[in-house]
């Protein structure tokens, strides 16, 4: 073969390969608008159907197993299953049991493929949080698809299943930050129920080398906010010595809040590293008790920036701390005066200033805040 | 005094014949009714909105819909509402944006917030300007009954 | 003298075969990628990251010259992209009109004193106003210095960890902030800086400051674009992703962890290209100092800008980036090739150098050579046919493997879109790319270049919307 007639074949291939890329574009893209214009009109006739289900006790809902087939039905389940809460869902209920919409997708879960069938029925399980499901789920935790597993500890969680815990913390270790950090969403789901599992998980694990892994844990316990994990938190944070953990137990303590939160945190504000003082003052703030307002105040001209600044913004939200920043504006450090009134303005002092200022009724304190708010800034030091 | 008038209330339109319908047709039959309460349902989410419209028109209200910020501020501007319902996000003007802004040109009808995130400041400030607060996802009877708070 | 055209001819040859190869290779890569990332954005509920406020807060840092038509329109859609903690930090760079004013009016600004430490250097800041509004708004306002020295202004004034730079004139999906923050909360310790997809406006139905539907325009230099975006932000940039070697975060959206950002000086003043520049010596700051980083890229992260509608705007913004794009090459000519530079040294910014910056001189060399072969007699004319043909159909080849892999997004698929879109694949190579080589050639040699503000003639993000409605 001549390279003329090599080039003449590869060029015919290419065009070949241009044409069948041609056609099947176009007809992808208009099967495609085609689906979902139908899908997006039969959405709204299940939405509107669905509804007037739900706010006619009594109805019978007029639906079968034929339309647990259809996404645009399970779409618009999952939809209102995620707006309604409480009562409102029994009616709901009824409709997927009619139509044995958990049997069909959990039929399809279970199956080898394809990939976008089983996750589609693994999120449908997991956000309506029928109960029947539970054991397919927890089977699912060990699943080889990682977003299945995610979705499965999600489905879990929504439906309180406290069992699953520990088969989810049991998992936590060997999963990926992704995994972990989804994982630690539906930890966080069980609430109360999930405090000791977590606690004895830190307990067990926070020597081991995984301290992302336990970092999402103790921030668990942060956002579920109970006073139980308290004192574990408190223990950890004396003997850990990674910042990260530490850094984690301070604004979990902050957000638990309470007296016992408190004594561990006046310890961590005498730390040389500033990550660990500007998070405490932060925790200070959330926890909103007023006999920390000298150590907030003394902590305005700390030596670190990041510091001075975050304990002003604790002070802001402290009772009698607005007070403290008025008297900070005289400070001598042009940082400190510069975060007192950051945070005074914040606080809606400066817009009251001005108000009482126009309507003539304006303190010498107002006087004051509004004068040093029209100082230029860029401050060196 | 205010409890027994809503008493009286509640039982007068039991005994009213026009609104003891069948669900299902309970809807067009009500709204001859002088005294209906219109409400005013503002959210992005057609969810939201449709779940609501089936909801309070079997009740007997009349409601109007509005899907953006925007047609929600000009809407309540425009026309006379006895309550408004409003999504916080919302593309155009914020719910709360929405609700200052109607404060300060005279729209004072209650109103209730709709929220899915949880924002402190928000709250907080939305009960100051006595405006209710209700968290996304929401108890539908609970939603109900404190829309029939405004009117009891 | 004929043995010289041979060569030179030949070696053009491999080079467009090299360079096909290239492209070929990072779109099936791109097409493993974004398969891979499908199912997750279309079942993942990444959304629910929103409701735990473990996802780190973000400001976004807007910097704005003279943009008192849309600004005010632009932070209302960017105010409810659907994220729990969100500061709006606008740059006014000296705007010699309202601008200032209108963000006053309109969001209750107070001038304001706040801790600001210039921990980038820039030009003087005259005053900072903070919003007592329910969008949290601070806007800095500063003396005129450029694009990059208002983003690093307002990089300064950022209260958060990362900083989302964007532009007044871009409308923001409403999902795309959690969309591209998922790396930051997947590996918050290595994730630096995040790019997102970028996607031309013009033609699209756009109310209330909000996409409402996504079409394809009907003009020729928009529409060339569209395809030109799809190329870079879908067959190339998820596969360089991949292999950890993105070597440009584009400026119409970027999030930058912050202190990645001031520890290597922020945006370079008065750079043509200061996205590549700042993300390439992100990449050398930190393989140098052996800090272990990643530079990534959400396709699903998406975001609408305005591009160019007439030749005469588009020209200059050609010069501009590939006066930019030699400003870098320039300056990072010892990564070229370097080991030490992993993937990003050997095949990515090497490829940037290869096929984008040399990419016009051989094209150029080749329309030259090819009459001169003629002249000579070396010219086998019939194969020239076969080639000039080959050329063409690969081209078309790389079009519609754009417009393919895209399909996962659900764009563009209205009848007159699908049309647009084969049409302009088809007639791209027929004229419409070859200008764009002129135009780079002549930014070779200077040629008058958008300010780095660009002149482009802003609607504003409302008056779009109106335009098309």
């Amino acid at each position: 073969m001549t390279p003329f007639q090599a080039a003449v074949v590869v060029a015919v291939m290419v065009f070949a390969v241009g044409l069948v890329l041609l056609i099947g574009v176009v007809a992808l893209k208009l099967s495609r608008r085609r689906r979902a214009t139908a899908h997006n009109i039969r959405h709204g006739e299940y939405l509107r159907a669905i509804s007037q289900h739900i706010v006619a006790p009594g109805s019978i809902p007029p639906f079968t197993a034929h339309e647990a087939g259809d996404d645009a039905f399970i779409d618009a389940v999952i939809a209102l299953r995620s707006t309604l809460e409480g009562d409102g869902i029994e009616q709901l209920s009824g409709v997927i049991d009619r139509t044995g919409l958990i049997e069909q997708q959990a039929a399809k879960l279970r199956s080898l493929f394809p990939l976008g069938r089983r996750l589609r029925a693994v999120v449908a399980l997991a956000e309506i949080g029928d109960v029947r499901a539970a054991r397919l789920l927890l089977h699912h935790l060990n699943d080889r698809v990682p977003e299945i597993r995610v979705q499965s500890a999600r489905g879990l969680a929504r439906m309180r299943y406290t069992s699953a815990i520990d088969v989810i913390l049991d998992r936590f270790e060997g999963e990926s930050r992704w995994v972990q950090t989804r994982f630690a969403e539906s930890l966080a789901l069980f609430g109360r129920d999930a405090v000791w599992p977590l606690v004895a998980f830190i307990r067990v694990h926070h020597q081991h080398d995984n301290k992302k892994g336990i970092t999402e844990i103790i921030r668990v316990l942060g956002i579920v906010g109970d006073s139980e994990a308290g004192p574990a938190l408190a223990e950890l944070l004396y003997t850990a010595e990674d910042v990260e953990i530490r850094l984690a137990i301070i604004d979990s303590l902050g957000l638990i809040g309470g007296p016992l939160a408190l004594r561990p945190l006046r310890r961590m504000i005498q730390s040389e590293d500033w990550r660990i003082r500007a998070k405490t003052v932060r925790a200070f703030g959330l926890i909103g008790d007023p006999s920390i307002n000298p150590i907030l105040r003394e902590h305005l001209l700390d030596p670190s920036w990041w510091v001075r600044r975050n304990s002003a913004a604790a002070l802001r939200d402290l009772p009698g701390g607005v007070e403290l920043l008025y008297e900070a504006l005289d400070f001598t450090d042009a940082y400190a005066r510069d975060a007192a009134a950051e945070a005074l303005a914040d606080a809606g002092e400066l817009v009251a200033a001005q108000d009482r200022l126009e309507a003539g009724l304006g303190t010498e304190r107002d006087f004051q805040l509004v004068g040093y708010m029209q100082a230029s800034v860029g401050v060196q030091s | 005094m205010i409890h027994l008038q809503g008493h009286i209330a509640f039982e007068a339109k039991q005994g009213n014949p026009g609104l003891c319908l069948p669900e299902s047709t309970g809807l067009k039959k009500v709204s001859f009714l002088a005294d209906m309460k219109r409400i005013l349902v503002a959210d992005d989410a057609e969810v939201v909105t449709t779940l609501l419209v089936s909801a309070l028109e079997v009740k007997g209200y009349e409601v109007v819909v509005a899907n953006n910020g925007r047609q929600a501020y000009d809407l309540g501007v425009d026309q006379e509402f006895d309550l408004a319902i409003v999504d916080q996000l919302m593309p155009g003007l914020l719910g709360s944006e929405i609700l200052l802004k109607w404060r300060e040109n005279g729209v004072t009808m209650p109103a209730i917030v709709l929220s899915g995130v949880e924002d402190d400041d928000l709250i907080v400030g939305m009960l100051e300007m006595g405006v209710d607060f209700v968290r996304k996802p929401f108890r539908l009877p609970e939603l109900l009954a404190r829309i029939n708070r405004h009117f009891s | 003298m004929e043995s010289v055209i041979t060569w030179i001819g030949y070696s053009i040859l491999i080079y467009f075969i090299a360079l096909q190869l290239y492209m070929f290779y990072l779109a099936v890569r791109s097409a493993v990628v974004l398969r891979k990332a499908h199912h997750l954005n279309r079942f993942g509920r990444v959304g629910e990251m929103l409701k735990s406020h473990r996802v780190p807060p973000v400001s976004i840092v807007l910097p704005a010259y003279n943009e008192e038509q849309g600004i005010v329109d632009a932070i209302r859609s960017m105010a409810i992209v659907g994220y729990p903690r969100l500061e709006i930090v606008v740059a006014n760079d000296g705007s010699t009109d309202d601008t200032l004013r209108k963000l006053i009016e309109a969001f209750d600004l107070q001038r304001v004193r706040i801790p600001y430490r210039p921990d980038i250097e820039t030009k003087r800041i005259r005053g900072i106003y903070r919003a007592n509004s329910p969008i949290q708004i601070t806007v800095v306002d500063k003396e005129n210095g450029g694009r990059a020295d208002a983003l690093n202004a307002g990089i300064n004034v950022a209260r958060y960890p990362y900083a989302l730079c964007t532009d007044a004139d871009v409308i923001l999906d409403a999902d795309c902030l959690v969309r591209a923050m998922r790396h930051v909360v997947e590996d918050r310790d290595r994730t630096i800086s995040v790019g997102g997809n970028i996607r031309p406006l013009n033609g699209c139905r756009v109310e209330l400051g909000h996409l409402v539907e996504a079409t394809v325009p009907k003009k020729m230099i928009p529409r060339m674009q569209v395809l030109e975006y799809l190329r870079t932000f879908i067959t190339s940039r998820p596969a360089w992703s991949d292999m950890s070697a993105l070597p440009n975060v584009s400026g119409a959206f970027g999030v930058w962890k912050r202190s990645a950002v001031i520890a290597v000086g922020g945006f370079t003043e008065g750079h043509f290209g200061e996205d590549m520049d700042l993300t390439m010596r992100l990449h050398r700051y930190h393989i140098d100092n052996l800090i272990p980083y990643r530079i990534v890229y959400e396709p699903a992260a998406v975001i609408w800008t305005e591009v160019p509608e007439s030749a005469r705007v588009l020209k200059r913004q050609r010069i501009r980036w590939h006066r930019g794009l030699i400003t870098t090459v320039a300056d990072f000519r010892k990564m070229t090739f370097n080991p030490k530079y992993g993937i990003l040294g050997m095949i990515s910014w090497p490829g940037m150098v290869l096929f984008e910056y040399l990419a016009p001189i051989v094209e150029f060399t080749g329309w030259f050579i090819i009459p001169i072969a003629w002249w000579f007699g070396l010219l086998n004319v019939p194969l020239m046919f076969v080639f000039l043909a080959l050329a063409f159909g690969v081209g078309v080849v790389n079009s519609l493997l754009a417009i393919l892999l895209d399909e996962s997004f659900g764009y563009y698929d209205r009848p007159a879109d699908i049309a647009r879109l084969v049409v302009m694949a088809l007639v791209e190579n027929l004229g419409y790319r070859q200008r764009t080589v002129l135009w780079r050639i002549r930014a070779l040699f200077g040629g008058k270049a958008t300010k780095t503000w660009g002149n482009m003639e802003r609607k504003g993000v409302a008056n779009l919307g109106s335009r098309t409605a």
